[in-house]
């Protein structure tokens, strides 16, 4: 009976999520939305370090693979209201490119740091991540659906992070996750130096 | 089988309006838009969600204490502003609101129903009286139109409570947690920018 009332209620969800086709795009409502979506989907550094920190936490095991996904939206909100508010943060996309250096590192390096030292490194780059955003709160069309839109994304992202490094309970899965943290370090190099 | 009707009715009762070249709210019926005002509306809604997020993992007890006094403040707040009280700050009020439920969610406090009762008057009472219809608009003095607002902006926190009491599931908790913490971050950005404009 719970399956097949969990499998309902999926059906419903989608159904009950289904928005209303729109002839245009980019105004309003949905417009602001799409736009805070996109945002750190097409931003290959904020994709890269995203998805460093759901492999991270899903290598970390519990419980950091669901603190890691709660701690950075709260943190990055942080950064984003400096970005809003104006208050100037030095070397912000160095920041963010560095960010997915040092967490795709963690991951190459199957690092298990305690709990607490991973969620202040995860925080701290949380910042960066949050005053990009932010400082494009401004101008955008409606900025609560840009927000939320954004912030989704970003948990989006985390998730699909979670989703592939929930392959490490396989010995071969811990190899790929951790060749992945490598590519991620390696496209982080890559932002900073610029050949990215 | 009972649960499977039940849902199914439910999921045909709640479908969405019909597909339209503009935004919902535009060009369809003043009934309709009343129903949907509670959830197009983003700050109502980061505040509707965000609640919902809170209630739902704060259990049954302290959900049956507050969606009470939602209920009773929106419908306040609905007759208020139809003769003209008008709400001072809705949106940082709101997004207000939104910050503190988002983050008791993400931090998953105990049940605390007083607090809980508390935020639920707050954002029924600000829901209701920044929902009720202008004077001049189509809406005015339409009770059916405030009906259907009252119903949206209770009915969808209850059923989102319900769902999440119902299937208390570890999963189902950690979700709520993680999108307590999404609202959290939502509100707090744009409640700095309602508050540096």
């Amino acid at each position: 009976m719970n399956r097949s009332v969990f499998l309902s209620l999926l059906g419903f969800a989608a159904l009950a999520l289904a928005a209303p086709a729109q002839a245009h795009e980019g105004a309003g409502i949905a417009g602001g939305f799409t736009s805070g979506f996109l945002h750190p989907i097409l931003g290959w550094d904020h994709v890269a370090a995203m998805v460093a920190v759901g492999l991270w936490g899903a290598f970390l095991g519990r419980p950091a693979i669901w603190q890691l996904p709660v701690i950075f939206p709260a943190v990055m909100a942080v950064g984003g209201a400096m970005g809003v508010a104006g208050v100037p943060l030095p070397e912000v996309e160095t920041g963010i490119a560095a960010s997915a250096i040092v967490l795709g590192l963690m991951v190459a390096m199957a690092a298990r740091p305690p709990l607490w030292v991973a969620g202040v490194l995860v925080a701290i780059f949380a910042i960066f991540h949050g005053h990009a955003h932010g400082t494009e709160l401004p101008e955008a069309a409606n900025p609560v659906s840009y927000a939320l839109g954004f912030v989704i994304a970003t948990g989006m992202l985390h998730l699909g992070g979670i989703g592939f490094g929930l392959l490490v309970r396989w010995p071969s899965g811990v190899m790929a996750v951790r060749a992945g943290g490598g590519l991620i370090a390696l496209a982080g190099l890559g932002f900073i130096t610029g050949t990215l | 089988m009972r649960h499977r009707r039940l849902v199914c009715g439910l999921a045909l009762a709640l479908l969405p309006a019909g597909a339209s070249a503009h935004t919902t709210i535009e060009g369809i019926d003043i009934f309709y838009s009343g129903l949907l005002q509670p959830l197009y509306v983003p700050a109502h809604l980061l505040a509707i969600l965000s609640l919902s997020a809170l209630l739902g993992l704060s259990g049954k007890r302290t959900a049956l204490t507050a969606m009470p006094v939602l209920a009773l403040t929106v419908a306040v707040g609905l007759v208020l502003g139809s003769n003209g009280v008008v709400a001072a700050w809705p949106v940082i009020v709101l997004l207000s609101a939104a910050m503190l439920c988002g983050a008791g969610a993400a931090l998953a406090l105990p049940p605390l129903p007083a607090l809980a009762a508390l935020l639920a008057a707050i954002v029924g009472i600000t829901i209701g009286l920044d929902s009720a219809p202008e004077p001049g608009s189509p809406a005015e003095g339409d009770i059916s139109v405030m009906a259907a607002t009252w119903f949206t902006a209770w009915a969808v926190p209850a059923w989102l409570c319900a769902v999440q009491i119902r299937f208390a599931r570890d999963w189902v908790r950690l979700a709520a947690r993680i999108v307590g913490s999404w609202l959290l971050a939502a509100a707090l950005m744009v409640l700095v920018l309602a508050l540096r404009q």
